[in-house]
């Protein structure tokens, strides 16, 4: 039994694997860039935090966070095409809700593109407590889309 | 002027049934300067070769203290560009230039460097898509000099550089000014200025022995698989390299009023990342490149001042520059790292020795300055985020005249291979595009054409 066990285990892995092999490379390609422009924008989203919390914002910092946020979030509806959520067989936090609701997602995506340019443009101002404002928008935003459409980990 | 016309006046030389001839031209246009009212400035009889370089130092800047809050002429500068306030004239700075990553992450120091050099980022030197520009230019102009370009690191190591053909391509670093010197001014050195020429017989065996092997190469290419062709290609590129800089040998070079062959350097002895023992090593190099440029020994050279993640430190300190940038408190009183404010101004001086070394120069009616192109950046803006937009770049010189100096241009947040294109363009180089993907233009930056 517990041979049968592991070779069903392997079995499952080598698929597992080949689809991962097997996806192609659009979707590849399309899910590594979502992943690095997410993990890109919370590492800045967090870096604005902390000098919100300083109570003298540096603007040196938050002026470039802020636009590359802005940036990468103009640029991630064209990484979620149709086959890059779990089917694809690549690591991925995307639920299949994103397809099957994808109006949802989509206003959500586009409210989160409202907010990053906010923030862009609360960071060019110089304007601390507008800063903090669009903070909290953008911050919003983000916890919507991910309590409906981010797997936990 | 045109390209093309021979460094000995007005005469275009050639190889008829194997022997030398030449022939006598009429007087053009392309003879005279921009104004058509004089001849032009000249080496040798010709015009003055127009050079190109790169200068680099590593963790950028701090913005609000190193960006003009003016544009155009006459910009002003704040406290970390304060140092190139005696060469502001022959420095234009442009900021707002942006690396767009497309949807890729910000490898620090990398990604940054890579895109401003290649026109596309790369989060592994290995993955490099393209030359960096400074070979595509030394590609079209290196070759009527000894050296195609000279590559020299002020830190003392030979594997700092940013010149590379492709990710397993790199042209290693010059890394002292003695080092330097004796590549440049050592035993296979012709002073151009040199009444009497004896082309050297150990030169000519050698170049002798080169050629005598050409029907075997052929031979042998033919029997290869492409990997092999490729890899043999390569080498026989260093080869026809080292045989032309043996054919420059057997001719007497062209005068060159400039040239004046400079003593030995001292070595600077002592740990070179103490930033002002890096300066002096630096400046010392410098002034020799403004010699082996004005001997022309090469038209085109890489100077790194400090390393990508820059390695400066301050005598008697354990922590240096780039770990200050991680680590240093923002001093919330004056609202900046101070001791990244220093590294970053020192850093500005030594480019201001740079320029100064370049310019002291006399050369034709100008300056040795004048008749070349120096682009300078770092591998990141803001110092302490390692951010990539508005990666710091300042241009030295006017490329001969056809570039203007002194300004200040702000790029609004469009592509920084913008820059890299202008670069090309004025060199001569017939593109009209450059950069990959998201970072792909057809637009220079003409405000700085002249």
């Amino acid at each position: 039994m517990k041979r049968s066990y592991s070779a069903a285990f392997l079995a499952f892995s080598m698929l597992a694997s080949y689809a991962a092999y097997a996806a192609a490379p659009a979707i590849t390609n399309a899910i590594k860039a979502r992943q690095a422009s997410y993990k890109e924008i919370g590492g800045a989203f967090k870096s604005i935090n902390d000098e919100l919390k300083s109570g003298a914002p540096d603007m040196n910092s938050v002026k470039p966070l802020a636009r590359d946020i802005a940036a990468r979030a103009a640029l991630l509806p064209k990484y979620f095409p149709k086959g890059s959520g779990p089917e694809a067989g690549l690591k991925t936090r995307a639920k299949p809700e994103i397809w099957k609701d994808n109006a949802a997602f989509v206003k959500l995506q586009g409210d989160m593109i409202t907010a990053a340019r906010a923030l862009d443009a609360a960071a060019a101002s110089g304007n601390a407590a507008g800063l903090s404002a669009a903070r909290n928008t953008l911050g919003g935003t983000c916890k919507s889309c991910h309590d409906r459409f981010r797997a936990e980990l | 002027m045109v390209d093309g016309t021979t460094r000995r006046g007005f005469l275009l030389r050639g190889v008829l049934g194997g022997g030398a001839v030449t022939l006598g031209l009429p007087l053009l246009d392309a003879f005279l300067n921009d104004n058509g009212t004089a001849f032009a400035a000249t080496l040798g009889g010709g015009r003055l070769p127009v050079r190109f370089g790169t200068w680099f130092w590593g963790c950028g800047m701090i913005p609000d203290r190193w960006q003009p809050k003016t544009v155009g002429a006459d910009y002003d500068l704040p406290p970390q560009l304060a140092p190139i306030a005696k060469v502001k004239q022959h420095v234009s700075v442009l900021t707002g230039f942006d690396v767009l990553l497309d949807g890729k992450g910000n490898l620090p120091h990398l990604s940054g460097n890579t895109a401003v050099r290649t026109g596309a980022p790369t989060d592994d030197w290995l993955g490099i898509r393209a030359p960096t520009l400074d070979v595509l230019i030394a590609d079209a102009i290196g070759g009527g000099s000894f050296f195609r370009s000279l590559e020299l690191s002020a830190d003392g190591d030979a594997r700092t550089s940013y010149s590379f053909r492709d990710g397993r391509s790199m042209n290693s670093a010059t890394p002292s000014a003695v080092e330097f010197y004796r590549k440049i001014f050592g035993q296979d050195f012709n002073d151009p200025n040199k009444a009497d020429f004896k082309p050297d017989p150990r030169i000519m065996v050698r170049r002798s022995v080169l050629s005598g092997v050409t029907e075997q190469r052929q031979a042998l290419q033919k029997r290869l698989g492409a990997s092999d062709k490729a890899r043999l290609d390569q080498y026989f590129t260093s080869v026809r390299e080292m045989e032309g800089k043996l054919a420059l040998q057997l001719q007497k070079p062209p005068p060159a009023e400039a040239c004046v062959v400079p003593q030995e350097a001292p070595a600077v002895s002592g740990d070179i990342t103490d930033v002002d023992r890096r300066k002096n090593n630096h400046r010392l190099m410098a002034e020799m490149l403004a010699m082996a440029l004005a001997c022309n020994q090469t038209r085109v050279f890489n100077m790194t001042f400090s390393t990508a993640a820059s390695d400066l430190r301050q005598a008697g300190q354990t922590t240096g520059y780039h770990q200050s940038t991680h680590e240093e408190l923002i001093d919330r009183s004056i609202g900046y790292q101070p001791t990244v404010d220093f590294f970053a101004t020192r850093s500005m001086e030594a480019w201001a020795d740079f320029v100064s070394a370049l310019a002291a120069v006399k050369e034709g009616d100008g300056t040795l300055l004048d008749n070349m192109l120096v682009f300078a950046h770092s591998d990141v803006s803001y110092a302490k985020n390692h951010d990539v937009l508005g990666i710091p770049v300042m241009l030295a010189g006017k490329a001969g005249g056809k570039v203007k100096s002194g300004l200040h241009i702000q790029g609004g947040g469009e592509t920084i291979s913008r820059v890299g294109l202008t670069l090309q363009q004025v060199m001569g180089m017939p593109v009209d595009s450059w950069g990959l993907d998201a970072m792909n233009t057809k637009r220079p930056v003409s405000e700085i054409l002249a």
